[in-house]
């Protein structure tokens, strides 16, 4: 009896939970959707901020400058992330130690703190604020998921597949292409959409390297927030958002659980 | 990529070390430049910037100055606390979700629950705060509420107030905490359970003594995530906090903007990340000193949790196939 009475309990706060984690984006779905200027209530229905959004450029500019930077970014870490996963299966210990420590460090550091020795470097190297700082910096703390994502799928993979394609004739590259990317292709493809999401919410690396005059949809909305919002912002997180649950989606339908990637990704 | 010898195709096993390794170190090579590059040289650049004056002398003066203004202090040790308090309630309420989503939701319904726990996780922080800005602002759906119930004035508002930034920040740590919990309740297995409870367990005696030892490694995961990235926030503080809820986060990132005094922003960060790695540190020794006082002696091995469930078993064996 005591058992089942602390089991109802647990749930229902896991369903209040579950409540209170949504309350801030159905906010903004409710408001986006609602007349007042101010976002306050009563609730009057309007499609007015969604026609708002749709001239509003420098919102939109920023957005469309988020997608083109993720989407480098996305494609820079699949590959270089998917070589350096192989390349590290087998390599020394003299190489997979500082490799490791690294990418644990990018997971670790503060990005505040990242960020202003990332901005240090490149002054040093002459790049200074740059889209080509923003851009190096976007794929260097992106990297270490899509890495820890494949490795996870790697350790698992069984070598007979390669080995049995190997027996049979093929070469090491067409076993790698033919056999082994398209086991690994639902973590390459995980690990890619990880990179765009962390790439397209990577605020502080965004603030600190973009140059003058180009923001990305977190620093746009930064600014905005500071100096007086139009509702519109309602309307262009509701439709963000949205594409994140496709995105949850996508995930949970290739890897069976999308959770399971960000639980064992922050274990390590 | 070279043609495949004659040799390596007989061998068959790719595990021999001794011709792949030029492929590998062409494998390795823009991994390796990049994270030497960018992750490697910032690190350093960190530090050597936090010791060097504005005359590129080395100097420990960025560091006597922060030490010496009791505003910078009283900023840390405030910035500490609250990531401190932030990170142990989020822990808190997080902890019974967990549980609860673990033992008694069925399997099917886990995904869907696991997936609202990642919408917040993966949305972008910035609209998370707009969001969160827009549900307590006055005249805002919770103000709202409470107006009609006459709880409240229709100005009244917790936005810009020190509230606020730590509401926020308990929001923003709550999935990692729902689902790294997750992880140590699943871990935890249900007979271990049914035995301390046969056994005559009271519930207090459970949780101290199976439970909290079993859970503990990966209450120290979640603190050390959460306590580290909440030590750096600056732009919850900076949107909502208002006046009194500024973090020392806030002062850096100000610092760094402005460009003018990079060293004194340096010397600033390397305290805070030096003090919460030391506040880590300390909860870590703690935390492994309860579990071992409440554990007991070797009878308790018999407790040891199966190790957690790697995750692509099931969908590497369905993909082979496909394959």
């Amino acid at each position: 009896m005591r058992r089942s009475t602390s089991a109802l309990v647990t749930k229902v706060w896991l369903y209040a939970v579950l409540v209170v984690f949504a309350l801030p984006v159905l906010s903004m779905v409710v408001l986006s959707l609602n007349e007042s200027r101010y976002g306050t209530l009563p609730f009057r229905f309007s499609l007015h901020w969604y026609q708002v959004l749709r001239t509003d450029t420098a919102l939109l500019d920023a957005l469309s400058t988020s997608i083109t930077l993720a989407t480098e970014v996305t494609i820079v870490c699949v590959v270089v992330g998917t070589l350096l996963t192989f390349g590290l299966r087998k390599a020394p210990i003299a190489i997979t130690l500082p490799v490791n420590g690294l990418l644990l460090a990018l997971l670790s550091v503060p990005l505040l703190l990242l960020s202003a020795g990332l901005l240090s470097v490149f002054d040093w190297l002459g790049l200074g604020q740059s889209t080509t700082a923003l851009l190096l910096s976007s794929i260097i703390t992106s990297l270490p998921f899509v890495v820890l994502i494949e490795r996870g799928r790697l350790e698992n993979l069984s070598p007979d597949y390669a080995e049995a394609a190997r027996s049979l004739g093929a070469g090491p590259v067409r076993t790698f292409l033919l056999v082994t990317v398209p086991l690994m292709a639902p973590s390459i493809i995980a690990g890619g959409m990880l990179a765009f999401v962390i790439c397209f919410n990577n605020f502080a690396i965004q603030l600190f390297l973009a140059p003058v005059g180009i923001s990305t949809l977190p620093v746009q909305i930064y600014s905005m927030v500071r100096l007086g919002v139009t509702p519109d912002v309602n309307a262009l997180g509701t439709l963000v958002v949205a594409g994140t649950v496709l995105i949850i989606v996508v995930l949970n339908w290739l890897t069976g659980n999308a959770a399971r990637l960000f639980t064992t990704t922050r274990e390590r | 990529m070279t043609a495949p010898s004659p040799l390596r195709r007989v061998g068959g096993s790719p595990r021999r070390s001794a011709g792949p390794a030029l492929a590998r170190t062409g494998l390795l090579a823009p991994g390796i430049v990049l994270l030497v590059l960018f992750a490697f040289l910032p690190l350093v650049a960190l530090v050597i910037t936090g010791f060097v004056n504005d005359r590129s002398q080395l100097t420990t003066e960025n560091f006597a100055h922060v030490f010496s203004s009791g505003t910078y202090l009283r900023l840390l040790g405030r910035t500490l606390l609250l990531s401190f308090a932030v990170t142990v309630v989020a822990i808190a309420l997080g902890w019974p979700a967990a549980w609860a989503l673990a033992r008694h939701v069925k399997p099917a319904r886990r995904t869907m629950i696991l997936g609202l726990v990642i919408i917040p996780y993966i949305t972008s922080q910035l609209l998370l705060i707009y969001g969160f800005l827009t549900l307590i602002q006055a005249g805002g759906p919770i103000s709202y509420v409470l107006t009609q119930l006459h709880l409240t004035g229709p100005q009244d508002s917790i936005l810009y107030t020190p509230w606020a930034n730590f509401l926020m920040l308990v929001y923003e740590s709550m999935p990692t905490a729902v689902l790294v919990l997750y992880s140590a309740a699943e871990s935890v297995s249900p007979s271990v359970l049914e035995a301390a409870r046969t056994l005559g367990a009271r519930p207090r005696y459970v949780f101290t003594h199976v439970i909290w030892p079993l859970s503990a490694p990966m209450v120290v995961v979640n603190f050390t995530l959460t306590f580290v990235q909440t030590v750096g926030a600056f732009a919850e503080p900076a949107v909502l906090g208002g006046p009194d809820g500024q973090m020392l986060g806030n002062t850096i990132s100000t610092q760094i903007s402005s460009g003018a005094n990079d060293g004194f922003a340096v010397a600033l960060s390397l305290v805070l990340l030096v003090t919460s790695l030391l506040v880590v540190g300390v909860v870590t020794a703690l935390v492994s000193w309860t579990k071992r006082a409440q554990s007991g002696g070797p009878t308790n091995r018999l407790t040891a949790p199966p190790r957690p469930r790697t995750r692509a078993r099931t969908p590497e064996l369905t993909v082979a196939r496909e394959s």
